[in-house]
């Protein structure tokens, strides 16, 4: 206990465990965007199961006296001890990429597809009670501390804890997800767990001890490179898990977030959808003179355009891993000297620029679960057009229903023309499924656009008012 | 003389010309649609180019002096023979399908291919001067009228002159175009004019008729069955020109006015429109699913759905020997038990049935200069939108702009949405390469009707 009593010893406990709940909390939500998307609707459950948990915890710990439990006298050391070693082993399930991809893929099978549900079944499972138990710790640790200067103390207490959650928050995602990875940010987080129960320990090597290093070394072990290698993870970082490599058939795929968002082989065989897009807009520009101006929102594997030596590309994407994995894996070799990569988000690199582009290709949809909402509203999309010069395309992918069974995707089409009135809109591969009834069943969508500057929006012809002879095309000579 | 002075033959002479003139602006607008389309522009343009010279015919023919400028004498006879002559021998490549044929194909050579600046040149050749020249005949005959009963006379000419023109737009395309076809409908015309010729002429203008005789002689071998045979036309009625044509694989391919409606080989080969509409309203239907009502507006050769033989089909085509050319030339064979032919008008179909459907595919829009613009309303989409049961399918082939780069695509487009709002357009794959560059293409909408849907709202920061 008299290191206990050491005050920078009781800070450091306080300080870990702000880190690790809101390590945990973005780390969880980190590992489930593969799964269940990033919208604002999952994130919002995770961040609701870790704080009431926490409020309760806090209640609980604050209230906690040292009692028998099953014939043994349980200290306020042994019970945030206790607190730990039951919250690494549920974090140690919970975290660990190999356990959440089984988890994920349990799920369906069982017949619950929704993802809201998926993600209140991860958090209640896996969140719910390790932060619970964690929460405890201030108020537990508050005992350790001297009575008489309570307000000063709970000052320092409660701000060592926020120190510790904005650490959790800066460090975890902006410093170790994007340098050693999500897998070992999370590998960290038992360590420092390990790390608490050692100081909180009076023997070294008590039972207590010997179990969290084992979890701990567990933790090491789901989630260390090797692991990474045999699931093809080449990256994962605060924005993707990266899968990349020949996968079958010869073709090299790249995965991100669990969505197929690339394919490219030896032939120069892409995504069908990339290919028809390439079809309709490069194609019939490919060695033009001069050359012509290129955006790409979402690089994926920056196959799109990949053959296209002439014309100048610009990809744009979040993730600035993207290139190192397209290149070394996809590609396998550089993208070329026509093409530049600006790591930004689509939005501030539109707002950052005033050039004008002859194509614009909009790939930065992924799966149905992972919709980046800041890139579906008619200010994104007007921002797109303002960057379309006269005459200018603009093809944009969208795993959308095929027959608009579903409220979003009528939303997304609403929204669409709401900016660029005359679209098409194309299912790829025809996989229109016309007689499914079902709301989820989800294709690849193209809307291709072609700007005007004078733009006439047009009318409507009625028995009344019909004007089919004036405006019928006088000549049919393409 | 002698038979200008029996007033039955003066008025034959009248009710003739008002015929001749009536029949030959309706054969013209027929004969022009293969090559120029069909629509109030191209109508408006030929009804002017009657009106306004035969409104010149009756100014100039009321001034007709026997003595011209230079002194000598010219009977009224005289220029009543030569103004029919010289009327049937411009006649004769106006309503000729096959000369007809050259001459749009040559203005096209010259880089003459909007359809308006088409139809006026044609007029300007072949219309005015033959109505000019007609339109002179009522206030020429009048001279053989007693100048007495002026009014009593001017109106019983009107009245034959009216009673010529009513036979040749009733007789002409409810009659013989649908009897005789309308390649015969223009020899009749010929030998209208031969007949006037007959009781004009006298021993002393036998050149002009022996000229005539050759005129309906020509018109005879020029509009004869074997003349359309040799064009390979296996119908000619009053609202198309069906040509059976063979592609180099031997499939033969069914034109109606000129354009490419359908097709149909040995193995079943359609046109890939067609193909690509059976794949998405019909193959996709699963195969336990009960027999599916299918209404198709635009029967076309009969080949979509034609090998479908458990769903139920009704075809709708105003037109009604496409079934009987399509049956003989194209599917070689008698439709199937499960399909019914109405040879209706598409919206005098949908009044008069409250039958709702499963499937509906819209295919009556020809090439795109042929747009039956009634069938392009907000009304008409309303109306096929009421026959449609719930989660039904509409497939629409319309030929336009890929990109919207007319008013026709972005009006039709308007149109549609605000019936269907939800809906998607789609270009078959052998477009796709080239689809920026094309004008007009197979524009395909795809609907499925929910009755109660959510229409949503816009997405916003």
């Amino acid at each position: 206990m008299r290191t206990l009593h050491q005050t920078l010893m009781l800070f450091a406990i306080i300080i870990i465990e702000g880190y690790i709940v809101l390590s945990t909390e973005l780390l969880a939500i980190r590992q489930t965007i593969p799964y269940v998307g990033s919208g604002t609707d999952t994130v919002s459950i995770i961040i609701a199961a870790v704080l009431m948990p926490l409020a309760f915890g806090y209640q609980y710990g604050g209230r906690f006296k040292p009692r028998m439990f099953f014939g043994h006298y349980i200290t306020i050391r042994a019970k945030l001890i206790l607190n730990i070693l039951i919250s690494a082993t549920i974090l140690l399930i919970g975290m660990s990429h190999h356990f959440v991809l089984w988890f994920f893929t349990l799920l369906p099978s069982l017949g619950i597809d929704d993802r809201l549900l998926q993600t209140s079944i991860y958090s209640i499972l896996f969140l719910v009670i390790p932060v619970y138990l964690l929460g405890q710790t201030v108020p537990l640790v508050s005992n350790f501390f001297s009575k008489e200067k309570l307000s000063k103390i709970t000052g320092k207490i409660l701000f060592f804890s926020t120190v510790g959650s904005f650490l959790g928050a800066i460090l975890s995602t902006l410093v170790l997800m994007a340098v050693i990875g999500v897998h070992h940010t999370v590998s960290l987080n038992f360590v420092l767990l390990a790390v608490l129960v050692l100081m909180l320990s009076k023997k070294r090597f008590s039972k207590s001890v010997l179990y969290i290093f084992v979890v701990a070394l567990l933790a090491l072990l789901f989630n260390s490179d090797g692991v990474m290698n045999y699931y093809h993870i080449k990256k994962n970082n605060q924005y993707a898990t990266i899968v990349a490599g020949t996968l079958k058939n010869g073709n090299r795929e790249l995965y991100i977030n669990g969505n197929n968002s690339s394919r490219y082989n030896d032939a120069g065989k892409k995504h069908d959808y990339i290919e028809f897009a390439e079809r309709l807009a490069i194609s019939p520009i490919m060695n033009s003179i001069p050359a012509k101006d290129i955006l790409v929102i979402g690089a994926g594997g920056f196959t799109f355009g990949h053959q296209d030596k002439t014309n100048s590309y610009t990809y744009v994407d979040i993730d600035k891993d993207l290139l190192e994995v397209a290149e070394r894996y996809i590609l396998q070799e550089p993208i070329g000297d026509n093409k530049i990569f600006v790591p930004k988000p689509a939005r501030a690199f539109l707002n950052s620029t005033t050039q004008k582009y002859d194509v614009i290709y909009l790939d930065a949809y992924l799966g149905g679960a992972s919709i980046p909402e800041m890139l579906v509203t008619q200010e994104f999309f007007k921002q797109v057009k303002s960057h379309l010069k006269d005459g200018a395309i603009l093809i944009s992918n969208m795993i959308l229903s095929p027959h608009f069974n579903n409220q979003f995707t009528r939303n997304i089409d609403n929204t669409l023309r709401s900016v660029f009135p005359h679209v098409s809109r194309q299912v790829i591969n025809e996989n229109y499924n016309m007689w499914s009834d079902s709301e989820r069943l989800m294709a690849n969508v193209a809307y291709i656009y072609r700007h005007e500057e004078s733009y006439d929006k047009g009318s409507v012809y009625t028995d009344n008012k019909n004007t089919v002879f004036y405006d019928k095309p006088k000549s049919m000579k393409p | 003389m002698k038979k200008l002075d029996n007033t039955l033959f003066i008025f034959i002479v009248i009710a003739l010309e008002g015929y001749i003139i009536l029949s030959s602006e309706l054969l013209a607008m027929r004969q022009m649609i293969p090559f120029i389309g069909s629509g109030t522009d191209i109508f408006a343009i030929v009804i002017a180019a009657v009106l306004m010279p035969v409104a010149f015919g009756y100014y100039s023919g009321g001034r007709f002096n026997i003595k011209n400028r230079s002194g000598n004498y010219r009977t009224i006879r005289k220029k009543l023979l030569l103004n029919i002559i010289i009327a049937a021998a411009f006649l004769l490549p106006a309503l000729s399908y096959f000369i007809l044929m050259f001459f749009f194909f040559g203005l096209r050579e010259l880089g003459i291919n909007n359809n308006i600046v088409q139809t006026t040149i044609y007029c300007l050749i072949f219309l005015v001067t033959p109505m000019y020249l007609l339109g002179q005949t009522i206030p020429l005959v009048s001279n053989y009228f007693s100048k007495e009963k002026l009014s009593r006379n001017t109106g019983r000419m009107l009245f034959i002159s009216t009673m010529g023109s009513f036979a040749g737009s009733i007789v002409t395309t409810l009659v013989l175009m649908s009897l005789i076809g309308v390649n015969n409908s223009v020899i009749v015309i010929f030998a209208m004019l031969f007949i006037l010729i007959i009781i004009l002429g006298s021993k002393r203008t036998r050149n002009i008729t022996v000229t005539m005789i050759m005129i309906l002689i020509f018109s005879i071998i020029l509009n004869s069955n074997t003349a359309m045979e040799i064009l390979n036309i296996v119908k000619n009625n009053k609202y198309s020109t069906m040509i059976i044509m063979h592609d180099d694989e031997g499939t033969p391919h069914l034109q109606i006015n000129g354009n490419d409606s359908s097709k149909y080989s040995k193995t079943g080969e359609k046109h890939r429109y067609i193909e690509f509409a059976e794949r998405v309203a019909i193959d996709s239907i699963p195969k336990n699913a009960e027999p599916k009502n299918i209404l198709i507006i635009g029967a076309g050769g009969f080949t979509f759905g034609h090998n479908d033989e458990k769903n139920n089909y009704i075809y709708i085509d105003i037109d009604k020997d496409l079934k009987e050319i399509s049956e003989k030339y194209l599917l070689k064979e008698k439709l199937k038990d499960n399909k019914t032919f109405y040879p209706l008008p598409a919206r005098a179909y949908l009044t008069k049935t409250d039958m709702k459907f499963d499937v509906i595919l819209l295919d009556a829009y020809l090439g795109g200069l042929s747009i039956p613009e009634h069938l392009v309303t907000q009304e008409f989409f309303t109306e096929i939108k009421d026959h449609m049961n719930d989660k039904a399918v509409l497939v629409a082939n319309f030929i336009t702009s890929p990109t919207f780069r007319n008013k026709f695509s972005k009006n039709t487009d308007n149109t549609l949405r605000s019936v269907f709002p939800y809906i998607s357009r789609h270009f078959i794959n052998g477009d796709i390469d080239v689809l920026l560059k094309m004008k007009s293409v197979n524009s395909i909408y795809i609907y499925k009707h929910f009755e109660n849907i959510n229409n949503g709202s816009i997405f916003n920061d």
